[in-house]
């Protein structure tokens, strides 16, 4: 039982779930055609472009995701309304 | 005796273009206060040239602008200026700010070790959007300014004398100014600036400062 989960915790490293994906490309679809988004040194992508490298899971993509999911997260436990409350 | 920043511009491709129009405003802040100002712009911002003026002015405050990894810093043509192992003693005794991605995640760190009197950075990727019909005129790229309009805060923060605690404070304060401005936006259904924010609250978090957090410029 131990082993199965810790091969499924190893699976999830390797690729990103496909409902994960799906979210992150239909959050981005909101944003039109005309923008673009520098990703440090890995370049100026534009929005549109970013959908086909979430798919492919490159290097681009999986930052655009840890960044969406990490939004998420934050969200969700309440870190966000810590991280943007400045009282002065 | 005046005092004197040495701030690096590399303009070669869209994101360093971005970069280099941004920090106008930074060079007029500075200027206005009659500080010196050693501008590595453009092919100027190469490693020989970037280490012969640190060494000749001895500036207090860096700011570099490019691209970087977790131990170093570009400047033009993404050709290292700084890295780890190198030469980050350059650094001893300065206050730095490195709007160049992952940076402060091991440069950082270790220019303080070197002796850097502060490093400000970003621990992960800086990301920023851009409206694709400013590319020519990025000043006026309203988009970009939720992104680097932070980041400027923080270099003129510095510039004006404030420490590096509280200029790092006031960025991410216009940070999250900025998020929760796009928070109210969304009245209108066609408005679409809320898909933003994951990204300004990435960069907001992922600044962090090293060494004397009061050190002031």
């Amino acid at each position: 039982m131990k082993e199965n989960k810790k091969k499924n915790n190893s699976d999830e490293k390797k690729k990103i779930d496909s409902d994960i994906k799906d979210l992150v490309k239909m959050r981005l679809s909101a944003i039109p055609k005309g923008f673009s988004v520098s990703v440090g040194s890995q370049g100026n992508f534009k929005v549109e472009d970013l959908l086909k490298h979430i798919e492919d899971e490159d290097e681009i993509g999986k930052s655009m995701v840890e960044i969406d999911m990490e939004f998420l997260r934050d969200l969700k436990n309440g870190k966000l309304y810590e991280q943007i409350a400045f009282d002065n | 005796m005046s005092k004197s920043l040495l701030i690096t511009r590399p303009n070669y491709e869209i994101t360093t273009r971005y970069l280099y129009v941004w920090n106008k405003k930074v060079i007029k802040e500075a200027t206005d206060r009659g500080i010196d100002i050693l501008d590595l712009e453009r092919e100027k911002a190469i490693k020989n040239e970037f280490i012969g003026r640190i060494k000749k002015v001895n500036p207090v405050l860096i700011l570099l602008n490019g691209h970087g990894d977790s131990d170093c810093v570009t400047g033009h043509n993404n050709k290292v200026l700084v890295k780890v192992g190198d030469n980050e003693e350059i650094f001893k005794g300065k206050i730095v700010y490195a709007l160049a991605c992952k940076s402060a995640s091991h440069l950082g760190p270790k220019s303080v070790e070197a002796g850097a009197t502060a490093f400000i950075g970003y621990l992960k990727d800086f990301v920023f959007f851009n409206d694709d019909s400013k590319i020519a005129r990025p000043e006026n790229d309203k988009v970009a300014g939720l992104f680097l309009d932070p980041s400027n805060r923080l270099s003129i923060s510095l510039v004006k004398g404030n420490d590096v605690f509280n200029a790092s404070k006031k960025s991410k304060k216009l940070f999250a100014e900025n998020i929760k401005k796009l928070l109210n936006s969304d009245n209108d259904s066609r408005d679409f600036s809320s898909s933003f924010i994951p990204y300004l609250v990435w960069n907001m978090k992922h600044q962090v400062c090293y060494g004397d957090q009061d050190a002031c410029f």
